[in-house]
């Protein structure tokens, strides 16, 4: 299953192995290193998910999520776009604020760093099954 | 030390004397003017303004107890009295109309030396001399004769009776005025003791602000501290995952690579995992330091939980050619964990051992029942420890064995979060160990129920109060927990605590009080030793007046724990044995 992916991280060399990853798997990969330009680009082209690092420089990967679900709400998509966080903050060990960001977000799965390349296509499989990809 | 009685009864003193030597003046006056009446040869010639006079005196008695106080207690009273008196004596003299003019004179010149004398003995004295003279000038002037006319034999003794009165008066005057010096010196000794408590107070007052701001910068340090550790281990994270990916990336290219090229791949995978996982280790115990890391707990089954450690730490375990046994004993009730973090435990304990054994050992996980408790082991036929090992082998960085040895090393941290995470669930993690023979390790958790909450509980508690560079702890074990049930002893806890609280500072966001495993709990935050040991004997004071009484114990830290090792249940455990009663089962 081949999906349009928008990759948002400011650090290029985790930006490079990923994207070299998923693109190894079949998909196709745009990558922003901001919040705001990843918004404008989810706005403006048809993504199937969206991998999302939450220490950008701006808006922060909690928020630009937060933006894209108010835009859902107010009907601008079609249908719901699939987000998976990316952090350096591990908050496994502290479960209230990890569920805070979460439900504050509205992003689907949350990765921690470091983490395994198969482990995150794995994920980004498993949301692709749940919502089949345009077109 | 004087009292504020003894400062207040002084002037009043003062004042009832004045008026007592106002009444007595008003005695002798009227008993003079009396006497110069009586003297008149025919008693109804005496003059009219004699009987005034008289009249008068008797009336100015009973204006003595109305006096206001303030007017006794003017300093010019006395004076005005005497002068006063001096002008009605004088008035009365004169009215008699019978004395002769030496007379007249010899009368003002007692009243002179009254009026300079100091004492009562010169005064008298001088009298007696001006009598004498008196009596030297009759005889001389007019012989043995005149000397026994009634009205000399009459004026003698009135005159004298006069300076004695007034030699009296002036001596009263002085010792009042010297007591007046006194007392004005007591008051201002006084006052200036009242300045150096004052000043004792504002010194203490300054001295618990510092030690407040004190607290507060400790507090604000250790969570820079957190905030520092938990930072770095964010930034380095990131060029972590850039590593960690681009060896992934090689993976499918290793076998184009030569042997010594594949196993440098390998090293620097094996590396990057180990950093990670150093990293994660770092931010634990950051964590439990700063009291950030949360449990949350439920029932748990036990062999879930073992089986999920044994079914992860299986390929390694083949990998050395080790056998692992899982016992668990059959029919356990269920333990009060958080599961995570106790598999978390378990799985280091497992993973150490695997590591520490050599191939063809065994290694053996158990769950056990122990009255209230499951204790959990693992038992493993590896290298031991020393005696050094077994005693610092939970301390934080420290790495068992000879450091020469080629050894698979962890981050020589896993056993003080291991420690710390067992110490959440109120259970202990020890070690029994013997070189070339083996090491056991093992924990208890308590089995899910009422006293189980409460003990993790009070470990949540105590946590918290870890943030707090001073704290004391109180243990009260009532007197009479022996031998009652439960529900009594509950009672007798809450009766307690009620009556603490009279005597405790009730507002005071810095006392915590919980009942806890039959024992009154009181956590004083920001009180070091000494603070304690007066809450403590105020305690004790109470106790001594009620039947439930009991013992205290004290406990107190300057941030105690976590940081030395020791936990809030240990800490309790410490002051019950402290308090002469049973340890806590």
């Amino acid at each position: 299953m081949t999906a349009k992916i928008l990759m948002v991280d400011d650090e290029p060399d985790v930006v490079e192995t990923v994207r070299y990853r998923l693109q190894q798997a079949g998909h196709e990969v745009d990558i922003a290193d901001n919040g705001l330009v990843a918004l404008g680009m989810v706005r403006a082209g048809k993504y199937d998910l969206l991998v999302l690092d939450v220490m950008l420089p701006g808006e922060n990967g909690y928020r630009v999520a937060h933006y894209v679900r108010e835009d859902e709400r107010q009907g601008v998509y079609e249908r719901r776009l699939p987000i998976i966080l990316l952090t350096a903050r591990d908050l496994s060990a502290e479960p209230e604020r990890e569920k805070m960001f979460m439900d504050f977000s509205g992003a689907d799965r949350v990765i921690y760093k470091p983490f395994d390349l198969d482990h995150l296509t794995r994920n980004i499989d498993e949301l692709l099954a749940e919502v089949p990809p345009a077109g | 030390m004087t009292t504020a009685a003894d400062r207040t009864s002084l002037p009043r003193s003062m004042s009832a004397l004045r008026l007592r030597v106002f009444v007595l003046l008003r005695l002798t006056l009227i008993i003079a003017t009396s006497y110069l009446a009586l003297a008149q040869s025919d008693f109804r010639s005496a003059p009219a303004p004699l009987a005034i006079l008289i009249l008068l005196g008797l009336l100015s008695n009973f204006l003595g107890p109305l006096l206001p106080r303030r007017l006794l207690e003017s300093p010019k009273f006395l004076a005005t009295v005497i002068l006063v008196d001096t002008a009605w004596i004088t008035v009365a003299l004169v009215a008699s109309g019978r004395v002769s003019a030496d007379f007249f004179y010899l009368y003002f010149f007692i009243l002179f030396l009254a009026a300079m004398g100091e004492n009562l003995t010169l005064i008298v004295l001088g009298t007696l001399a001006v009598c004498a003279a008196y009596f030297f000038i009759l005889l001389a002037s007019g012989g043995i004769a005149s000397l026994l006319t009634t009205s000399t034999l009459i004026r003698v003794p009135f005159l004298l009776s006069v300076a004695t009165f007034y030699g009296y008066l002036v001596d009263r005057l002085r010792h009042e005025r010297q007591r007046s010096h006194q007392e004005a010196a007591v008051i201002s000794s006084l006052r200036e003791n009242q300045r150096d408590i004052e000043e004792v107070n504002r010194r203490l007052e300054r001295e618990i602000g510092v030690r407040r701001q004190a607290e507060e910068q400790l507090k604000r340090l250790s969570e820079v501290k957190t905030e520092f550790v938990s930072t770095v281990s964010h930034e380095l994270r990131t060029p972590l995952t850039s590593i960690k990916n681009a060896l992934d990336l090689l993976r499918p290219a290793l076998d184009e690579l030569g042997e010594p090229q594949q196993r440098f791949v390998q090293i620097a995978q094996r590396n990057v995992r180990r950093l990670a996982h150093i990293i994660d280790d770092l931010l634990d115990v950051s964590r439990i330091e700063a009291g950030q890391m949360s449990f949350s707990f439920a029932p748990a089954r036990v062999e879930s939980v073992l089986a999920a450690v044994m079914t992860s730490l299986q390929p390694e375990a083949e990998k050395s050619s080790l056998k692992v046994a899982l016992q668990v004993e059959p029919e356990l009730p269920d333990i009060w964990a958080d599961a995570q973090r106790i598999e978390q435990v378990v799985s280091n304990l497992l993973s150490n051992a695997i590591k520490f054994t050599p191939a063809g050992g065994r290694v053996t996980v158990t769950a056990e029942r122990r009255d209230d408790d499951i204790e959990i082991a693992v038992a493993d036929t590896g290298i031991g420890l020393s005696d050094e090992d077994r005693e610092r082998v939970f301390e934080p960085f420290y790495q068992a064995g000879d450091s020469l040895t080629d050894r698979v090393k962890g981050t020589g941290l896993g056993l003080a979060i291991s420690r710390s995470m067992v110490a959440a669930h109120g259970g202990d993690l020890l070690v029994e160990s013997r070189p070339a023979e083996g090491s056991r390790f093992h924990f208890k958790v308590p089995a899910a129920g009422p006293r189980a909450t409460e003990i993790v509980d009070f470990e949540r508690a105590c946590r918290e109060y870890s943030a707090y560079p001073f704290f004391s702890l109180l243990v009260l074990v009532p007197a009479v927990t022996e031998g009652k049930d439960a529900e009594e002893i509950v009672a007798v806890l809450g009766r307690l605590k009620e009556q603490l609280l009279t005597v405790l500072p009730r507002s005071s966001d810095r006392l915590h009080m919980q009942a806890a495993c039959g024992r009154l709990l009181l956590v004083l935050l920001g009180t070091d030793r000494d603070g304690g040991l007066i809450v403590r004997s105020k305690v004790e004071r109470l106790l001594a007046g009620v039947e439930a009484g009991g013992r205290v114990a004290l406990v107190h830290g300057p941030a105690a724990f976590p940081e030395d090792g020791r936990t809030g249940f240990q800490l309790i455990r410490a002051a019950t044995i402290a308090a002469g009663r049973r340890e806590i089962t």
